[in-house]
């Protein structure tokens, strides 16, 4: 157990780090993006772990009668993989048991732990090297084009956030953690309320509430897997060659499962004539909260040649649900 | 039908409704649906429905089964293993210390201790 606080976040982060590698994590996300499977992960290590309905509690770790772990179900998806990712680290680090609330998420620098402990400090160091690492933040970045300057706009950061599946406050702080913004930045990155975002991205339509979360999707996203939660919305913006007779099939997109519930197109450059326009359509998962959707855009009478394509793996059936994880509730039951 | 055999056959019965009972109380605490475990045995979801009212008799492959997807063993459905724990006892001391942790918490983290009892007497995969 560490002595200090700055060895204890180095001794989090160090352990958090040999099991990326251990499980040859890093590869996988660059081949087929999306985040850490944080519960897959947990399942893969044959640590026992349950959803339940915890009320004041995140999450627990019990060290006997042998390793387990108890996560809420009370809470969105991002937290719960955070309070997962943590008491992988209480098992990771073979600590004492732990009954973790509300302080993993606001945790200061420096403040003192009943008994001088630095275990839970080593937990939350753990729990944000393994889930929100700087490769995969790093990695994000380069594939959607961002800058460091552009991680200072709250509609970047709150689409950053949706890609490594971590809370919008969670992703702001550990961009000043990483020094990739200011803390004066991040102040003002917290003045904006993710709901705002939304109603931006989506706007004049209006879901039932804006608790789901909104992705913005591009041609970057081409061949990506998400993770999402149930009351998600796709908004799709995608350039379109309607001047040389190519349009997205979005008959694609409703056999993929989707309702188009919003479809307009904006001019990419005013000037120019007959150019490529913008399609920006907003689609609401239907039929399916899991699956591939995959759309082309074509010429409607020329059906086999398509100008370009957007597939992406979807996972929408987030939060975790009570009982077992989905990792492990799919492993037991569709092997059998 | 003699006195005794008519005792004995009241007796299987209680058996088998006790036995039923905990098969529902594990998978609902799984979070398992009827009818996902109902696939996974490839039975009919009715044949799961009358052995958790324990009103069809469970053969022994099924138990086994149901026992692997449960993570427990089948000395634990059938009674003769009584898995109970109560918290470890330093967790026990930790949940005096967290002032707030309501008595809803602290029966989670008991059923969750029984479980990994259950689980590691011999009923993990």
């Amino acid at each position: 157990m560490a002595r200090d606080y700055a060895s204890a976040v180095r001794a989090g982060a160090m352990a958090a780090g040999r099991l990326h590698r251990q499980l040859g994590t890093q590869a996988l996300i660059e081949q087929q993006g999306g985040n850490v499977d944080v519960f897959g992960t947990i399942h893969a290590l044959d640590l026992p772990l349950l959803l339940r309905p915890l009320k004041g509690l995140l999450g627990a770790y019990l060290s006997a009668p042998v390793p387990g772990v108890l996560v809420t179900t009370e809470r969105p998806m991002s937290i719960q993989r955070f309070t997962a990712a943590h008491e992988l680290g209480h098992f990771s680090m073979r600590h004492d048991p732990s009954l973790d609330d509300e302080s993993i998420l606001r945790r200061m620098p420096m403040s003192p732990e009943p008994g001088s402990q630095f275990q839970e400090t080593e937990a939350d160091a753990f729990a944000i090297a393994f889930m929100m690492p700087k490769w995969l933040i790093a990695q994000h970045c380069a594939r959607q084009g961002w800058t460091v300057t552009d991680l200072r706009r709250p509609n970047i950061a709150y689409q950053l956030s949706l890609r490594i599946g971590a809370s919008y406050e969670a992703t702001c702080r550990t961009l000043v953690r990483y020094d990739l913004i200011s803390s004066a930045i991040m102040r003002e990155l917290l003045d904006t309320q993710p709901r705002s975002l939304k109603v931006d991205l989506l706007k004049d339509y209006r879901p039932e509430n804006y608790r789901g979360d909104v992705w913005l999707l591009t041609e970057r996203d081409e061949g990506v897997r998400l993770d999402g939660s149930r009351n998600d919305l796709f908004v799709l913006r995608l350039k379109e060659h309607s001047g040389g007779g190519y349009l997205w099939d979005l008959d694609q997109l409703i056999a993929s499962g989707f309702a188009v519930v919003r479809d307009e197109r904006e001019a990419f450059d005013v000037e120019a004539v007959g150019g490529p326009v913008v399609r920006r359509v907003t689609a609401a998962p239907e039929a399916a909260r899991r699956g591939r959707m995959s759309l082309n855009e074509r010429r409607p009478w020329q059906p086999a040649a398509a100008h370009a394509s957007l597939t992406i793996d979807f996972d929408l059936t987030g939060p975790e649900q009570e009982g077992l994880s989905r990792a492990e509730r799919r492993h037991l039951l569709e092997a059998a | 039908m003699t006195q005794l055999s008519l005792g004995q056959a009241a007796d299987d019965e209680a058996e088998r409704r006790r036995l039923g009972d905990r098969l529902r109380e594990a998978r609902k605490y799984l979070g398992l649906k009827q009818d996902e475990v109902a696939t996974y045995l490839k039975i009919p979801r009715t044949a799961l429905t009358d052995i958790e009212s324990g009103q069809r008799r469970v053969e022994a492959i099924e138990l086994t089964r149901l026992a692997k997807l449960y993570r427990q063993s089948v000395a634990y459905f059938t009674g003769e293993d009584e898995a109970s724990a109560s918290l470890p006892v330093d967790v026990a001391h930790l949940a005096r210390r967290v002032a707030d942790l309501s008595t809803e918490d602290r029966a989670e983290l008991s059923r969750f201790a029984e479980y990994l009892l259950a689980r590691s007497s011999g009923g993990a995969a």
